[in-house]
């Protein structure tokens, strides 16, 4: 083959790269600004803890609850939800910080918790 | 089909592994600043791809395999090692296919691949905890994913092109 078709080939393939790669991150950030500029503020928190029923906390008044045995403790204050004290390795989920956006959530892998900001209901209770 | 293994072969091989599990290990030391999970820059990615550039898909997911259980043993945990393996294996079907189409260079193969490995680790979390809600870091996931990936894939174009080829019998594509 000649050389500058090969390199013809080559320079094609990193334009198509370029391509993938800022089609990628424009969808990204679509996406994103879409959910969050779409959330309304939510009233309840659903908390799923491994394969327990989720249970439904109201963001309406202050209160600490400890999850899966005291590896977590979802604080809610001000209408906000976060998580402290938890013995995950990386403390992502306290890095998550304060959720009140329905359909925010905080999510921490090691210990299977899964919390989530509700519209308004606790209907959802064991869905 | 079966093929004969020769020492050089198996010695590649094995590097390989060993140089993944270094960069597996370098990579859980490595602090994560985006608060969301499975945010992370995929550094044993890197062998992957020279695996699978150098020494073929088969010995790729070998590679890829021995690497996923032996991390998942040793700095790792059951549900990490669910989370790392399908992450790994979408990943790295998605980027054989990809090469095989020749469409992209290495580094466009390897944001697809980091970006399918983020994909894969939301949802088997998903089905885990049977929500959809976790869909919800995807956006996030795809730009971190893509930065990852580029980085990887310019590094790892560079390996596969600068690593001296030192047996007449390697498998070159």
């Amino acid at each position: 083959m000649p050389k500058n078709a090969k390199t013809n080939r080559a320079s094609a393939a990193y334009l198509r790269d370029a391509l993938l790669i800022l089609s990628l991150l424009l969808i990204g950030a679509a996406a994103f600004l879409l959910i969050r500029l779409t959330a309304k503020d939510g009233r309840y928190v659903t908390v799923e803890v491994g394969d327990e029923p989720p249970i439904t906390v109201s963001l309406d008044t202050p209160a600490e609850i400890s999850l899966a045995g005291g590896g977590n403790t979802l604080v809610i204050e001000n209408g906000k939800a976060h998580v402290r004290d938890c013995t995950c390795p990386d403390k992502l989920c306290e890095k998550q910080g304060k959720i009140s956006k329905s359909g925010e959530s905080i999510t921490c892998l090691p210990n299977h918790v899964h919390i989530r900001v509700n519209g308004d209901g606790g209907v959802d209770v064991g869905q | 089909m079966k093929r004969k293994i020769t020492v050089r072969e198996l010695t590649l091989l094995s590097l390989t592994v060993a140089v993944a599990m270094m960069l597996s290990f370098i990579e859980s030391r490595i602090p994560v600043f985006v608060p969301v999970p499975g945010v992370k820059i995929g550094l044993a990615n890197l062998a992957a791809l020279f695996a699978l550039y150098r020494l073929g898909f088969r010995d790729a997911a070998l590679v890829s395999a021995v690497r996923v259980s032996l991390s998942a043993l040793l700095f790792g945990s059951p549900v990490s090692f669910l989370y790392s393996l399908a992450g790994a294996a979408v990943s790295l079907i998605l980027m054989a296919l990809l090469k095989k189409a020749s469409f992209f260079s290495p580094i466009g193969v390897s944001v697809a691949g980091g970006v399918a490995h983020n994909f894969a680790q939301i949802a088997v979390a998903a089905l885990m905890f049977d929500t959809a809600a976790l869909f919800s870091y995807l956006p996030v996931l795809a730009i971190t994913g893509t930065l990852a990936g580029t980085v990887i894939g310019i590094a790892g174009g560079l390996l596969i092109r600068k690593v001296p080829t030192f047996s007449d019998n390697e498998k070159s594509q």
